[in-house]
């Protein structure tokens, strides 16, 4: 199980899966790997990393604005 | 370029502080004592970008007796930058941004000097401009220049306070060289850029308020610096989140100090 927070949506979510590409992660979740930080275990990742049973992810939105 | 240049009657240079100044910082001088209120006048700050972010972290640090500042933009006023640049009324409308900045910075604070400066960072003045300063405010809204600003911060070793908004949302990241993540840890590709962006004025208020305080604590050496914090503020729940981030050891701009 794979528990992912979305920080934009204040909502946490439980996924069945073992493994999944965070890229993969980020477009099932609605976003473009460009708009989103993924940090895994506190750790920011790239969107070519793997996400495995046990970790802890955290989708954020950037913000470009000034 | 055009520089709007409003030299101070002060000595910059000087560490002692006037009976004026012992009066006018007072209420923050009983918090982090008179060193710090003095390490502050021989301080010099850029600001990138005097739009939302700007006009609030600017006025705070003006206010605070940063001995320098320096602002950087190029565009001129517009009506609809209104609802959220506060450093402009609506007679300024056509002017540029940096000129009326500089001169109700200077209103503010007759104390400190402010330069405005009609220009846009590039990769080949950004050297320049961040060698005449102690530390770097983001008040940009494209990631390619502040990309080309935390570079050369990581390159000069010199802190650069990071933020970015929309919406009812933001986030704060402050970046001290070697001791934490660089914003391209954090964001390791050049997000989509967007124009006109939504956005409620009080979001770069809260943003470039929670900058100023960054940059006034690194400054006076007061306080803990948010390092290695991704600071999120989401108006719509009215929630201060804190993501701990670290620093990725192959990060090619700040993976080598």
């Amino acid at each position: 199980m794979i528990r992912v927070k979305i920080i934009s949506r204040a909502k946490e979510i439980e996924l069945k899966e073992n493994k999944i590409i965070a890229e993969k992660l980020i477009r099932k979740l609605g976003f473009s790997p460009d708009e989103v930080v993924v940090v895994r275990n506190g750790e920011v990742i790239t969107e070519d990393d793997e996400i495995y049973d046990g970790d802890f992810v955290e989708i954020i939105p950037v913000a470009s604005g000034g | 370029m055009f520089y709007f240049f409003l030299k101070s009657g002060g000595i910059r240079l000087s560490v002692e502080l006037t009976e004026k100044e012992l009066e006018r910082y007072g209420r923050q001088i009983m918090l982090f004592g008179e060193e710090s209120q003095k390490r502050l006048k021989k301080a010099r700050v850029i600001i990138v970008g005097v739009g939302g972010l700007g006009s609030v972290s600017s006025l705070y640090l003006a206010a605070a007796g940063v001995g320098k500042l320096i602002l950087v933009d190029k565009e001129r006023i517009e009506l609809s930058n209104l609802n959220r640049q506060i450093l402009y009324t609506t007679k300024d409308v056509g002017k540029y941004k940096v000129e009326v900045a500089a001169r109700r910075l200077k209103e503010l604070n007759p104390e400190i000097e402010v330069e405005g400066v009609v220009d846009e960072i590039t990769e080949d003045n950004v050297k320049d401009y961040v060698s005449k300063v102690d530390l770097v405010v983001d008040g940009l809204d494209n990631w390619k220049t502040r990309f080309i600003l935390n570079k050369e911060c990581i390159r000069q070793k010199k802190p650069f306070i990071h933020a970015g908004i929309r919406g009812m949302y933001g986030q704060l990241l402050v970046v001290i060289p070697g001791k934490g993540p660089c914003l391209n840890c954090i964001i390791p590709s050049l997000p989509e850029e967007e124009k006109a962006f939504p956005v409620l004025g009080t979001t770069p208020g809260i943003l470039g308020l929670l900058q100023a305080t960054e940059v006034i604590k690194i400054l006076t050496n007061y306080g803990t610096p948010a390092i290695g914090k991704l600071i999120i503020y989401d108006g719509m729940d009215l929630s201060l989140r804190e993501i701990k981030v670290n620093r990725r050891p192959n990060c090619p701009v700040c993976g080598g100090i």
